[in-house]
């Protein structure tokens, strides 16, 4: 249990610093990996939000401003209705 | 049985404090996105700047030897003098083509290409005046370093080491080396600032292309590229100036690509930008 907790908190790190670097096609696939394995992967919607914040411009308070936001929600609602798909 | 219902009772109840928490926690999120829109890009943007700040570091050669570094500074001083002579020679042809223009009892008023901001002051070719006129236009300038550049942005922005903390405000200019304006800050943080290129998908300018000047809107592509359409009737090249529609005129760009369709009555020009984007290092914000 607490080297899955450890394999978890490793790979937020890497994700953050991902984001950081403004590297989100690496980003991307490592948290798409993140929500298949571990249940409730919230950290993907953080670092699309942080991702936003970080390189959105504030004055565009519409969708667009908000790209990674909404793609990390999408994605994190879909692995969850895949998952109990696949997992019936 | 009994103990399986408690348990049962005791999953609920904790699945709905869970739920409970993450509605308040995205509504104080969303409250604070609302009326403090610059909190979490300040707070974010003060955490990663060290992060951002070493990368430009070790791109910049810190990590190089001191010998290496001691050459490159020895020839960039040697390109620094070939270049200031260059300018000089420059200055001495704007001169000459100011004095043949009041001979020709042309307004001498007229901004000149190169000078920043809107002066009209005329400058003579001697060094000393010109180090001053430099060191005056610099000073109305703030340097800064760019720690984010295109691609990597899907918002085809820059984000730049300068802040309010600098005296940077929203709708600052920014121009590329060779006084070449390429964006604006949209959003100034205490410590980094956004920067919208004007290449941006969508962004209008008004330009003049080639050395009949010919009117045009260009409308940015993303990445540093923009485009423009003009009549089939009028000859434009590979290789043209495109510069402002302003009185400054300003570079703006050279003509990329000339596109023609025959069923077409008008041609698409493609303009891309006299400085590399994806290459910038420093900007100067006015």
């Amino acid at each position: 249990m607490l080297k899955h907790i450890t394999y978890r908190i490793i790979l937020d790190i890497l994700i953050a610093l991902l984001i950081f670097y403004a590297w989100w096609f690496v980003a991307l696939p490592l948290a798409l990996i993140g929500t298949w394995r571990y249940p409730y992967f919230v950290e993907i919607i953080i670092a699309g939000f942080l991702y936003d914040s970080l390189f959105a411009p504030i004055f565009e308070m519409s969708v667009i401003g908000y790209i990674g936001t909404i793609s990390a929600i999408v994605l994190f609602a879909g692995s969850i209705l895949l998952k109990k798909l696949l997992r019936k | 049985m009994t103990y399986l219902q408690a348990n049962r009772r005791s999953y609920q109840r904790s699945k709905q404090a869970i739920t409970v928490t993450i509605v308040i926690v995205v509504l104080i999120i969303g409250a604070l996105q609302l009326f403090v829109p610059h909190f979490f890009s300040s707070l974010f943007s003060s955490i990663t700047r060290p992060f951002w700040r070493t990368e430009f570091s070790i791109e910049s050669g810190a990590l190089q030897s001191p010998e290496v570094l001691l050459n490159e500074n020895e020839s960039l001083k040697q390109q620094l003098i070939d270049a200031q002579v260059r300018l000089d020679t420059i200055r001495a042809t704007e001169l000459e083509n100011v004095e043949l223009k009041s001979l020709l009892g042309r307004d001498l008023s007229i901004p000149e290409i190169t000078t920043f901001g809107t002066s009209t002051s005329v400058v003579a070719p001697s060094s000393t005046a010109h180090k001053k006129n430099v060191s005056k236009k610099l000073e109305q300038f703030t340097l800064s370093a760019v720690l984010k550049r295109p691609p990597f942005s899907p918002y085809d922005g820059l984000i730049i080491d300068v802040g309010t903390d600098n005296g940077i405000s929203s709708s600052s200019l920014v121009y590329a080396s060779g006084d070449v304006l390429i964006g604006k800050v949209v959003d100034a943080l205490a410590v980094t600032s956004k920067v919208k290129l004007f290449s941006s998908p969508g962004e209008k300018f008004e330009v003049l292309i080639g050395p009949q000047h010919l009117p045009a809107t260009a409308i940015g592509r993303g990445g540093g590229q923009y485009e423009a359409q003009v009549s089939r009737e009028v000859s434009v090249n590979e290789g043209d100036f495109v510069i402002n529609s302003s009185p400054s005129n300003k570079p703006f760009g050279v003509v990329n690509a000339v596109l023609q369709d025959p069923a077409q009555t008008f041609i698409t020009v493609l303009i891309a930008p006299p400085v590399n984007i994806y290459g910038l290092r420093w900007v100067l914000v006015k």
